[in-house]
């Protein structure tokens, strides 16, 4: 029947249209009838249990659960009579009497509904004390009570339905029946992610929060919205505060974005921002503090404390005296991802301008420079082209070398959400990673075959001409040569390159080009390779011959790591172009710049990140201004990297722990952590949102932005700015796609570049009519097979990532107590199969050597990665996996391949400890 | 529709793959659900959800042989309580140390109490000698064999065939071009279903016939677990073809491909006696051909509430037996969202004999305004106990005066209870009440499942009240408020009440509960639920009130 259909109801005597096919419940709260329930929330799937949302209906024998109960034509509904409140008072008094909890909480839902019901709490008998509902406080951040708990099904359907984590749910019958985690295992011994929905989804205080900061709060805490400061999906939250202290972070219900949804480390890894070793003052380098490529022991101990007015002269002088001597190429600076786009904005800006050189960049570089490279190259744009929340309006799903339910949580909860409506998902890995369980096909591809799989997916859509032949004809150009390109890729020869049977193969390349809507996603996988941007080439040669793009649930989307990695490109901070991906080398862009910002810039690109590194190792690069970055930890074959850095002349660090990157620093200066600051996020759908301030700084410490412009007042270049919203403006004023963009307008759930007019409502999918670069070019690319293959002496394949609680070089997860403490300690996921041959136990410690350098680790027993395979996250300074990759670089976008080197395993002989 | 139509039907491969582990191991432990859970790759909760909640799993090894014994009414007025409470030591007796004998809720012998189910047999009319015998002959390795179940006494109507004449209705019926035109003759004969409720039949079969969709499907409800009721097992036992006959007329009636016999685990032999009547019926023809639908028997994982129709549909669709909200009726959406014919096993067996001899021929029964016969379990205080064909309208006193032989010597009638402990109390100087669906309600009772409790001068009515209120208690599923709390409430009451600990001052909260628990509960599990303490307060107050503080 149409949506629009209407039937006449009556409710409470009052005549009235409902919308053919609402719930009772539904139809009352439209006509400003609010019923009350416990376990209905609007956004799940009704279950009826807890009957208090009953009413009468005419005719019925007995009372009508209103959650549950459709209308139909001519329903006669009572929502108010005495027989409906006396069934509501009992059903609440009969909860309240089984809560066992003498306490009146606050935000229990039961406790407020029973008071405002005015049922008589104590006129039912407590339950009897043989059967005691225990608490579990397994959790390292839930706590779970069950004798509060009143089975409302709430919890289940947050971990099923929301985000698809499949934990919760009922165990036992009867008067036993209660919540179970797993097969009945304590909450935090279950496959629970802790994403916190279930405490969200409450009503009681059956499952709560553990405190993470401090125990106080009550009346005087406020709330504070603001976006998430982790990964690219860019979440609202807000932030609860009492004084100066954070003390929980909840989903914000009306973000567009995540629609309320959070993560681990969303919800609970927000204290790092409290933690003690912040930086409070700056720090000058001792005079007789070595520096070397080895970490040292105790590094607060190389420095001594100094004023700002100290340090601040000490940076402009050496930055002079360096620019003096060696011109501008013997300067560089990283900013980074983490930083608003007002931070980035100013730091390019006084690279560029103060400095005089383009070596500007920023771990862009090591995450997705590749999908960038080949995005900007085929369709000439280097984002998603769809929110990837248009997962949910997709019929088929690829994910390729992308691990969301760990990487981007929540964008996973879309995902598969998307499956379980009935779309089907594709995951394409080498890994077998959990979303696995959600996919219909998975092709489980040889480490650094990626090209061969697409390019035999897309000889598959060839021979049998599944391509979409007017797109193919009106928006892109190179098909002849594609198809050429691609005729030896059959299913059998791909088969036998990446180990994926044909007969997969195959059925992937037809769903994906026959659905009416197919979306890609994918992530590092691809892209960090030595032939990273080959990888993403094909994957969009592929979309591109489909026609899958320009349309809802209809694209590209590669899934970006850090909250503003979007924004930091588009505010300029890479080496080959301004904001808005101006080139450098373009004259006209230069020309602008040069006018907007009075000085005249350098049209030769810069370096990029491992260049730069390489540079300062070789000494050409002599001083470097780092911004939130850790390269002493991000970049591939450390052991290299960090000799570079030790050979710098001069280093100035700012940042808030004395990261890796510090201890090389000849200056450190104190910045403000996300909390602590105001500014612009980009994520990964390109949602420009604002970042709002909730506490003050720790000390001394002050806003990145506000030092970078102290700092280029002090080597002579004003940088006056009343606010971030005045940088921002300065932003839009010179870059086309957000020029209709200002901080007013991100009040609520910010705008979607491209926005290219203050009335403009921004722009959330692209390209339904043509490319920036005209039509699409489709590259044809080759296979070629990874850079140092595996051999006898190191014969197994090494793969590097993250882990759910951790945050790339674990600078600040490390000191958020609730994500280390779920993840403590550096492991290698090693097949049970090579573990037994290596007569190597499970914990154990063992040593994994490269060509470049070696860590000691516990090994652990893991299906999800194949024999020959191990992988190891690169957040654990103690077994820094980077001191192991490859610094071999992609030669269109620089990103090393972090996702392959060979390795040896080696026993140490002792147990973890 | 053809057999190789695509089908919305799956195997409840969950419920399955622990049936098969318990047999093999003899309990589920956590790590063997993890492993089952992770080769099907379903969600381990969902695992455990459905292996904690019916009684059939075990989630701990238990000692062998399993002694249960049925503590429900008709086996508490044999002495099942007794028997139960001295299980324990009767088994050190006999030489086995180790096991814990527990109650359990009626196993339909509650025409030869008590009984006990030991290791999967059922045994009945059990003494402590005899319970002492069975536990010995399994620490020899020489278990005893179940004992045998009545049949049906009097059946003189409900099998319409001579010998070797069976399935002659639903030969016929093949060769008809018009099957569905046996509905008429169903809703002329006035059938009411008699699994409790009493819809009327041919209504029933005709909503499911013009209900929308392609696939429809029958299941026959024979999983009677209802304190009292045995005459489903006595069909059985007696007429098992009958049952199959009807449930395939109803196929062909209504268009259905598939026909699911839900049965409970405890009727090992009649399920037996099922498939030997498939076989038979496959023999014919009736069965296993291209054109015929396809017929399977489902061995309920156990409990009370898998009888509720929704109920037993979620444990078809491999999960927790929790009643679904009604509207929509199976009838439109049923099984895996199809319309779906659930009749009872009485009711299918009824079939035949109505098709073959005409709706007068059914209607032409009954007294007191009553139409059709139906078949009794009569149990308790009564020289004869067992099934009956009994014909609507019948006063109650003669049913069991002259059906049942009266009560025993120098017994006197005190109560009954004409429907199952969901039916409650009726006291005797109600004993006229015609034996009807309309006069037991007016009662405040029901005439239910067909079990007719007969309770002699003595007995404690609230110690009866309470054995029915801990029934309930115990086979709630939980899914909603009203009955997983309110059950526990009542049960919780009245034990206190036989200890001497309860208050006259609790009275109005529990009566709250209870009118919640009608008007709220899902299903009719919840709804009866207070029925047997209300018939306490309404008819036998002085055995209630001298126990309250």
């Amino acid at each position: 029947m149409p949506e629009s259909e209407t039937i006449p109801i009556t409710i409470d005597g009052e005549k009235t249209a409902s919308a053919a096919g609402a719930s009772i419940w539904e139809a009352a709260r439209s006509e400003g009838v609010e019923i009350p329930r416990l376990c209905h929330q609007p956004g799940m799937e009704p279950v009826g249990v807890c009957r208090v949302c009953v009413v009468e209906v005419e005719g019925a024998r007995s009372l009508v659960p209103s959650c549950q109960r459709r209308v139909e034509a001519g329903m006669v509904i009572q929502t108010r009579t005495e027989r409906v409140a006396r069934a509501q008072r009992t059903l609440l008094d009969m909860l309240m009497a089984e809560r066992g909890v003498e306490s009146e909480p606050e935000n229990c839902e039961l406790t407020a509904l029973a008071k405002r019901m005015k049922a008589r709490n104590g006129a039912i008998a407590p339950p009897s004390p043989d059967a005691p509902r225990n608490q579990d406080s397994s959790s390292s951040v839930i706590q779970v009570n069950h004798a509060a708990c009143i089975l409302c099904d709430r919890c289940i359907r947050a971990c099923a339905d929301i985000q698809g984590n499949n934990v919760i749910g009922r165990g036992g019958k009867g008067a036993g029946a209660r919540i179970v985690f797993d097969a009945d295992a304590p909450m935090g011994e279950s496959s629970c992610v802790s994403c916190g929905e279930c405490v969200a989804a409450c009503p009681t205080e059956a499952l709560t929060n553990k405190s993470i900061t401090t125990e106080s709060g009550g009346a005087e805490s406020r709330q504070v919205r603001s976006v998430c400061p982790y990964c690219g999906v860019g979440c609202g939250i807000a932030y609860q505060v009492a004084e100066n202290t954070l003390l929980s972070v909840e989903g914000d219900e009306s973000s567009p974005v995540n629609r309320g949804r959070l993560c681990v480390k969303g919800r609970y890894g927000f204290d790092y921002a409290h933690h003690p070793d912040r930086l409070t003052t700056p720090l000058i380098r001792r005079e007789d503090a070595p520096k070397a490529k080895e970490l040292p022991q105790n590094p607060i101990s190389l420095f001594r404390e100094a004023s700002w007015d100290e340090a601040f002269d000490l940076a402009a002088n050496s930055f002079g005296k360096i620019r003096l001597a060696g011109g501008p190429s013997s300067l560089a600076g990283f900013g980074s991802a983490k930083c608003s786009n007002e931070d980035n904005y100013l730091f390019q800006k006084f690279i560029r301008a103060v400095f005089g050189t383009n070596n500007v960049d920023h771990c862009t570089r090591l995450c997705h420079a590749s999908s960038v490279a080949a995005l900007s190259e085929t369709i000439g744009s280097g984002a998603s082209t769809n929110p990837f929340a248009d997962a949910l309006k997709s019929d088929f799903i690829l994910v390729a070398g992308s691990n969301p339910t760990e990487n981007h949580p929540v964008a996973a909860t879309f995902i598969k959400q998307a499956a379980g409506a009935g779309a089907t998902l594709a995951v394409m890995d080498p890994r077998r990673i959990d979303l696995v369980d959600h996919a219909d096909i998975f092709a489980q591809f040889r480490p650094g075959t990626d090209a061969a799989l697409f390019n035999g997916l897309l000889q598959v859509v060839m021979e049998e001409k599944l391509f979409d032949p007017d797109f193919v004809e009106t928006r892109t150009e190179g098909f002849e040569a594609l198809a050429e390109n691609v005729k030896p890729y059959t299913p059998r020869n791909v088969s036998k390159l990446t180990g994926v049977p044909a007969k997969t193969i195959r059925k992937l390349a037809r769903l994906y080009a026959q659905s009416e809507r197919s979306m890609a996603f994918w992530g590092m996988g691809l892209s960090q390779h030595a032939h990273g941007t080959d990888n993403c080439r094909a994957l969009i040669a592929l979309c591109l011959v489909c026609g899958q793009i320009g349309r809802e649930g209809t694209g590209l989307h590669p899934l970006r790591g850090q909250n503003n990695v979007q924004g930091a490109s588009d505010a300029g901070l890479i080496p080959m172009s301004y904001t808005g991906y101006q080139a450098v080398s373009s004259p006209r862009h230069r020309e602008k710049f040069e006018k907007a910002w009075g000085r005249e810039l350098s049209g030769k690109p810069g370096l990029t990140v491992v260049e730069i590194i390489d540079a300062a190792w070789r000494g050409d690069i002599k001083g470097m201004y780092i911004m939130g970055e850790n390269p002493a930890m991000s970049d591939p074959n450390l052991n290299h990297a960090r000799a570079g850095l030790a050979n710098l002349e001069f280093l100035a660090v700012q940042d808030i722990f004395l990261t890796e990157t510090a201890c090389f620093a000849d200056v450190v200066l104190p910045s403000t952590a996300f909390p602590e600051k105001t500014g612009t996020f980009t994520n990964t759908d390109r949602r420009v949102q604002l970042g709002r301030r909730a506490v003050s700084p720790p000390g001394e410490a002050r806003e990145d932005w506000r030092v970078v412009a102290e700092l280029s007042e002090r080597m002579g270049y004003a940088m006056r700015y009343e606010s971030e919203a005045r940088i921002f403006d300065e932003i839009a004023s010179l870059t086309p796609p957000l020029a209709g963009i200002s901080h007013d307008r991100l009040g609520e759930g910010g705008v979607v570049w491209p926005c290219p007019e203050p009335d403009h409502p921004g722009t959330e999918i692209l390209f339904s009519e043509s490319f920036p670069s005209g039509r699409g070019k489709l590259v044809p690319v080759q296979y070629a097979p990874a850079k140092e293959l595996p051999d006898d002496d190191y014969p197994f394949v090494l793969n590097t990532g993250r882990n759910l609680y951790h945050w790339h070089t674990g600078a600040i997860t490390r000191r958020a107590h609730a994500l280390n403490a779920a993840e403590p300690d550096p492991y290698v996921e090693m097949s049970p199969e090579d573990l037994k041959r290596l007569r190597i136990r499970n914990n154990s410690r063992i040593r994994v050597e490269s060509r470049r350098g070696e860590i000691v680790l516990a090994a652990r027993a893991s299906t999800r990665v194949q024999p020959g395979q191990v992988f190891i996250p690169f957040h654990y300074v103690e077994a820094a996996v980077n001191l192991l990759t490859i610094d071999e670089l992609d030669p269109d976008a620089k990103i090393p391949e972090f996702k392959f080197c060979a390795v040896r395993i080696k026993k140490t002989g002792r147990r973890r400890r | 529709m053809s057999r190789s139509a695509p089908t919305a039907y799956r195997p409840p491969l969950k419920i399955q793959a622990l049936a098969a582990h318990q047999e093999k191991e003899g309990y589920l432990s956590k790590e063997a659900i993890s492993a089952i859970s992770k080769r099907m790759g379903v969600p381990a909760y969902e695992t455990f959800g459905v292996a904690s909640f019916f009684p059939r799993f075990h989630l701990e090894k238990p000692a062998k042989p399993q002694v249960q014994i049925c503590r429900d009414i008709s086996c508490q007025l044999a002495g099942g309580e007794a028997l139960l409470r001295n299980a324990g030591k009767i088994a050190r007796s006999a030489g086995i140390k180790t096991i814990r004998p527990r109650g359990c809720s009626c196993l339909g012998r509650c025409d030869k109490g008590p009984a006990a189910e030991i290791e999967g047999r059922i045994h009945s009319s059990l003494t402590e000698g005899k319970l002492r015998e069975i536990i010995e002959s399994w620490r020899e390795g020489k278990p005893k064999p179940a004992s045998r179940a009545q049949k049906i006494k009097n059946a003189t109507r409900l099998n319409p065939y001579r010998k070797n004449g069976a399935f002659g209705v639903l030969r016929a019926l093949m060769k008809s071009e018009k099957p569905e035109s046996v509905i008429e003759t169903l809703k002329e004969s006035g059938l009411r279903g008699m699994g409790g409720a009493g819809f009327p039949v041919g209504r029933k079969w005709e909503f499911v016939l013009n209900a929308p969709g392609e696939e429809k499907f029958v299941i026959c409800n024979a999983d009677e677990s209802e304190p009292g009721t045995f005459k489903d097992r006595a069909v059985m036992d007696s007429h098992p073809e009958l049952l199959i006959e009807g449930a395939l007329i109803a196929c062909r009636a209504i268009g259905a491909g598939r026909a699911i016999i839900y049965i409970r685990h405890e009727y090992g032999r009649q399920a037996k006696a099922l498939e030997r009547a498939i076989a038979r019926a496959r023999k014919a023809r009736l069965l296993g051909t291209k054109e015929t639908p396809r017929l399977e028997i489902f061995i309920s994982p156990g409990g009370y509430i898998c009888g509720e129709e929704t109920a037993l549909l979620e444990v078809l669709e491999d999960r927790r037996a929790q009643p679904r909200d009604k509207p929509p009726f199976p009838g439109s959406e049923g099984l895996f969202g199809k319309p779906t014919l659930i009749n009872n096993a009485e009711t299918f067996a009824l079939i035949p004999a109505i098709l073959r001899n005409g709706s007068r021929w059914f209607s032409s029964f009954g007294r007191n305004n009553g139409s059709g016969f139906k078949l009794l379990g009569v149990s308790g205080a009564v020289r004869r106990p067992g099934v009956y064909e009994v014909e609507f309208g019948t006063p109650v006193r003669e049913i069991i005066e002259d059906v049942a032989g009266g009560l025993p010597a120098g017994a006197r009638l005190k109560a009954f209870s004409p429907g199952g402990a969901s039916s409650g109390f009726l006291p005797a100087r109600l004993g006229d009440i015609p034996y009807d669906f309309a006069p037991l309600e007016e009662a405040g009772s029901m005439l239910g499942s067909g079990a007719l409790i007969v309770i002699p001068e003595g007995a404690d009515m609230a110690a009866l009240a309470h054995n029915a209120a801990r029934f309930f208690r115990d086979e709630s599923c939980g899914k909603c408020v009203p009955c997983r709390i309110g059950a526990d409430k009542i049960a919780a009451f009245l034990e206190r009440a036989l200890r001497g600990d309860a208050r006259a001052s609790e009275l109005p909260a529990i009566g709250e509960i209870c009118d919640a628990m009608k008007e709220t509960s899902i299903c009719g599990l919840g709804q009866a639920a207070p029925i047997p303490y209300l018939s306490l307060f309404r008819y036998f107050r002085s055995d209630i009130e001298a126990k309250l503080k």
